[in-house]
């Protein structure tokens, strides 16, 4: 986190900078500025925005809307945390696609769509050539609720504490603590239902079932 | 004792407060079974975040930069190229001979005024009695003059179809990237009195109807047929699948009639 901390520290100065009674228009000529905001947290949001949808177009969409609403807010920003401000609105970005996906879903209308709706038609084999992961762990990933996703996801591979969770996603602690023991109990049962995928061979599983 | 639940995974992760991870260990220590899910939850933990991590693509970077240019949405997708197959599958089996005699047969269309609000509710939108398509048929019915195609726009793969037949409607289903698409097709031309509450807009390129909601409706009707799509698309890949769509007539405009549209094309691509 001290890491991070300097990081927060640098952005602080650089988007001060840039949003100091700046209009947009103004702003847009700050590229240099922008230029380097992106160069410093792209890859952690399309990190995070990976792992969330799992797969890379569905990724790249999420961050770049991330990005557009990171800079039409930028006004908005109290110099403080901004990884965790990128993290709020990427979740929260990625929760709303969910929310609309699930209302526009419809009851024995779309058979077969339902599975595609959060870009889970992307194969496993993909996903790992995109992405280096494990494309056992991507699936058992994509099939759990968003928001055990969410939860695990920020635990395990963005490495944030549930204070920060609770915080990012709006919930109690309590609630985070759930969501995780939860989401990593059906991840296992997941996994452990899951035969190796196709054209590889699966290295001993972890969860020893 | 009893078992131990939610405290193992805040254990695994560090976030007990340090007299409740005491007598954690000291059940850890007793129970078997707790210590089973322990080690599972530790070597879950470790395999999940031992992943090797994502690298945008320069593209992707390109994008982003030119954010502060064009605040909208600038970024261009590739086609998904994955998953049809799986996708077909899903598609119903059953076989509508019946659906083919209900091809147009005539361009000198009549007004339609399509369900718009049954449209909209997606659910009911297509009441009995209906049949599911399969892409075979579908198949056949674009050979029979229905347009249907398997694939629209930024990744639109079409995984179902219905035929109303008292209507003379077809509906497919196109999903991708998280969205899902609806296409009625009717045959007629469209009444004026079915569009009184849209309002005309410029999109990709052509005068449509459209009532903004979610979902949003746009619909127009080109060469005796009517199209309406109902999505929740932002505002470029409904354009981008708009494009491979029969388009609307090109018609004489005048300042006056595009003033409207005008405005609303600073938010279109």
């Amino acid at each position: 986190m001290t890491e991070q901390a300097v990081t927060d520290s640098e952005d602080t100065v650089l988007i001060s900078g840039l949003i100091s009674g700046l209009s947009p228009s103004v702003l847009s000529e700050r590229s240099a500025e922008w230029a380097a905001i992106v160069a410093e947290h792209s890859a952690r949001v399309y990190r995070l925005a990976y792992r969330l949808t799992g797969n890379r177009q569905d990724a790249e969409d999420l961050t770049q809307d991330v990005f557009v609403r990171v800079f039409r807010s930028l006004d908005s920003f109290e110099p403080g945390n901004f990884a965790g401000w990128l993290h709020r609105i990427t979740t929260n970005l990625f929760l709303d696609r969910a929310r609309r996906a699930a209302r526009i879903r419809m009851d024995g209308f779309a058979e077969g769509a339902e599975s595609q709706l959060l870009g889970s038609d992307v194969l496993p084999e993909d996903a790992v050539h995109d992405a280096g992961f494990d494309p056992d762990v991507e699936a058992a990933l994509a099939s759990l609720p968003e928001k055990f996703r969410v939860a695990v996801v920020l635990c395990d591979i963005e490495g944030l504490s549930y204070d920060e969770i609770a915080d990012v996603l709006g919930v109690k602690v309590g609630t985070v603590r759930s969501r995780i023991h939860r989401g990593r109990m059906q991840l296992r049962d997941a996994l452990a239902h899951r035969a190796p995928s196709r054209g590889r061979t699966r290295f001993l599983g972890p969860v020893g079932i | 004792m009893a078992h131990l639940r939610e405290e193992i995974a805040a254990y695994v992760d560090g976030q007990l407060p340090p007299d409740a991870a005491s007598k954690a260990e000291a059940h850890f220590a007793d129970c078997g079974r707790c210590r089973h899910l322990l080690e599972q939850q530790r070597a879950l933990k470790a395999r999940i975040g031992g992943s090797t991590n994502p690298v945008p693509p320069p593209t992707l970077l390109a994008s982003l930069e030119d954010v502060p240019k064009s605040p909208g949405r600038t970024y261009s997708l590739v086609p998904s190229v994955v998953g049809a197959a799986m996708v077909l599958v899903g598609a119903s089996l059953v076989v509508v001979a019946a659906a083919y005699a209900l091809a147009p047969s005539t361009r000198a269309a009549d007004p339609v005024q399509p369900a718009f609000d049954r449209f909209a509710t997606l659910a009911s939108s297509v009441s009995t009695p209906r049949r599911h398509l399969s892409s075979a048929d579908l198949d056949e019915l674009d050979d029979s003059g229905w347009p249907s195609q398997e694939r629209i726009g930024p990744g639109f793969i079409r995984v179902d179809g219905h035929l109303h037949e008292d209507h003379e409607v077809v509906a497919q289903v196109y999903v991708g990237h998280g969205e899902s698409v609806l296409l009625f097709e009717q045959v007629g031309t469209l009444d004026d009195a079915a569009v009184k509450t849209f309002e005309r807009h410029l999109i990709a390129d052509r005068l449509r109807w459209v009532r903004e909601g979610r979902p949003r409706i746009v619909t127009w009707d080109s060469d005796g047929m009517v199209y309406t799509v109902v999505s929740n698309l932002p505002d470029q890949r409904l354009a981008q699948l708009l494009e491979d769509l029969p388009a609307p007539p090109e018609e004489p405009t005048t300042l006056d009639r595009v003033r409207s549209g005008l405005v609303r094309m600073s938010s279109w691509p």
